[in-house]
């Protein structure tokens, strides 16, 4: 049986030659091309089954490649590759059809793999639900996602396949407190077609009831005591945008009923009114995952729960995507040296190796406030571990209580087990310099044992060498 | 040799899994039974899959997010949406999501069954 060609598209000649290789060994004819016009020629003279393609290529922007080839031939299965994996290019290029997004560096086993998927799927004819979306990100810079990890992208893949929904989907954000749902919220909305239309914001613990209520729903002049002109509500407010209801496990039970018939009717009336009035807004609501605690307990209506989560988006804890806290740490750098006016360059390699093995209780939230403190206590040129330790070590001397991730006792244990594993091991390895078996023989554990753990919170040893 | 069909079926609930594995076997496929869709997205990851059926109504992450996922990652993957809420969700969102058949519980086999032989035949054809 004769094999598909495969085009790659790269600008950097070892890429397509290692591409090639691996291809050839496997039977496939492959086909090469340096930018994005010479792969459209050689789209229309070879007929390639599936193409690889970089995104940053000098000439045509590879997304907009990807844009002409899904008009040339809506099948053909396009892989885009890039070397940086940030949240717009991803959730653009998953709106634009691609089939695939993969992040440098590539392995062999996954290049195979793909291939097999893709190649695999244009047998399959169905027709195919087109994903016409368009990523209105230019207004979104400052609500940017930051993080390159493998769970992030699988975030940012869902973003974009969310924002082409229609309003009337509701999307539940399930993360630990600090983790970014506020973020991934404003993510969703500014990748629809519906970015230039209101993002509301509201969080539920904020208000007593009763004022709660009047902010969502509005009220008519002379409602009640106080009511004294007509007020629109969010509902209204937010017209055909996002509605973000934070904290949505602490509605009262009131509200929770008045929400569900929101959703259900997509239409509600003021306060004191009684005409209906059509709710064209998306629901956002995010929670922590003890909203499902809170259901069993009572205290949360499974109907609720149920129609709110049609959608849901999980976003891990720092602790869980540990390669992400560098970046952020740059990130937050960056930042803060431009509010507070200073000129820190970087971290220290020790302050570094803190920074990415540290369990973040708070998540990304804690990280923020642990560099914008040290960019204000640094003043020489890095920052170093001191100034970034002093908060931490603080905290844990003053109240020696542990934090309660969760109020479910299993959870709790499990989570702080893994904190208290991934800290032991990451001071140890510290002070013995990265040395395994150093490390393994103070702490009275077997060498596999050690590493065992080291493996299972990707603890790598290099980064505590001098 | 026969090729048999891989079916990934995603359901909370024990005994409706129990009863779909076994009117997939009777359908001549193989079966991976899963109960959540964050199993489901990984066995997608792992196996090879010609069809993937999914509630709608999972813990965590519902059936819809994983519809959502299975199709950015194999868009030609057909699906099948099964719920027995169809306050939830209608079979137009579901199919606008990328579902390729919807169907209420309690279930009607002969037509689930004639949708699963079109699924798998598209899949292997053309
Ligand atoms: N991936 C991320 N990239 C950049 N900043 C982030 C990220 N995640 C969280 N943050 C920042 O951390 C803080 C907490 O985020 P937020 O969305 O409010 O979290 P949550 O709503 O989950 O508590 C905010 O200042 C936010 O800008
Ligand atoms: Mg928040």
């Amino acid at each position: 049986m004769k094999k598909p060609t495969v085009l790659v598209v790269d600008d950097d000649p070892k890429i397509l030659f290692a591409f090639r290789e691996v291809l050839r060994k496997d039977g496939y004819k492959t086909v090469l091309a340096r930018d994005g016009q010479e792969a459209l020629k050689k789209i229309s003279a070879e007929h390639p089954g599936l193409v690889f393609m970089d995104i940053t290529m000098p000439k045509v922007d590879g997304l907009e490649v990807l844009k002409q080839m899904k008009t040339q031939d809506e099948r053909m299965p396009v892989v885009i590759i890039t070397g940086y994996g940030t949240m717009q290019t991803a959730i653009k290029a998953i709106q634009l059809g691609a089939f695939e997004y993969l992040t440098k560096p590539l392995d062999v086993g996954k290049i195979r793999a793909v291939t097999r998927e893709a190649l695999a799927s244009t047998r399959r004819t169905s027709p195919t639900a087109g994903r016409h979306g368009q990523y209105h990100g230019d207004m979104a810079d400052r609500y940017e996602l930051i993080g390159r990890s493998a769970p992030m992208q699988e975030v940012y893949k869902l973003i974009g396949s969310i924002s082409t929904t229609p309003n009337h989907t509701s999307i539940l954000i399930l993360g630990e407190s600090g983790t970014g749902k506020e973020l991934v919220a404003r993510a969703i909305h500014n990748a629809g077609p519906n970015a230039h239309k209101p993002f509301v914001p509201i969080d539920c613990t904020a208000l007593p009831e009763p004022l709660l209520e009047s902010e969502l729903f509005g009220h008519e002049k002379g409602a009640f005591t106080g009511a004294g002109e007509r007020k629109l509500g969010k509902f209204e407010i937010a017209q055909e945008g996002t509605i973000f209801l934070d904290e949505i496990g602490n509605l009262s039970p009131h509200l929770q009923q008045k929400l569900l018939r929101v959703l259900q009717e997509r239409e509600f009336e003021r306060l004191g009114g009684n005409t209906a009035i059509r709710v064209g807004a998306r629901f956002v609501c995010a929670t922590n995952h003890d909203i499902e605690l809170e259901m069993k307990n009572g205290n949360f209506r499974e109907d609720l729960f149920f129609r709110l989560k049609v959608v849901t988006v999980n976003l891990p804890p720092l602790r869980e995507r540990n390669d992400d806290s560098s970046h952020l740490a740059n990130y937050f750098l960056m930042k803060y040296n431009r509010q507070l006016k200073k000129s820190v360059t970087g971290f220290s390699d020790e302050a570094m190796a803190f920074l990415r093995t540290y369990p973040y209780p708070g998540n990304v939230r804690e990280l923020e406030n642990l560099i914008e403190r040290a960019v204000m206590l640094t003043k020489g040129d890095v920052i170093l571990p001191d100034a970034l330790r002093e908060p931490v070590l603080d905290t844990s001397v003053r109240s020696p209580s542990l934090p309660i991730l969760s109020e479910d006792f299993a959870k709790s244990r499990i989570k702080l087990l893994q904190m208290f594993e991934r800290q032991f091991v990451s001071e140890l390895l510290r002070k013995y310099h990265g040395n395994v078996t150093a490390a393994a023989k103070g702490s009275r554990m077997t060498r596999q044992n050690f590493q065992r753990l080291m493996s299972k919170h990707d603890i790598k040893a290099k980064s505590f060498r001098d | 040799m026969h090729y048999q069909p891989t079916v990934l079926i995603t359901d909370d609930d024990h005994n409706i899994l129990a009863a779909f594995e076994d009117f997939f076997r009777r359908e001549n496929c193989s079966v991976i039974g899963v109960t959540s869709a964050e199993e489901a997205l990984h066995k997608l990851e792992s196996h090879h899959v010609d069809l993937l059926v999914t509630d709608v109504r999972l813990k965590l992450q519902s059936g819809v997010t994983l519809l959502l996922h299975a199709k950015a990652i194999l868009p030609k993957l057909p699906v099948i949406v099964v719920t027995g809420y169809p306050d939830l969700i209608t079979e137009t969102d579901a199919k606008m999501y990328g579902a390729n058949y919807f169907f209420l519980k309690p279930l009607e086999l002969d037509k689930l069954r004639e949708a699963v032989r079109t699924c798998l035949h598209m899949n292997g054809k053309s």
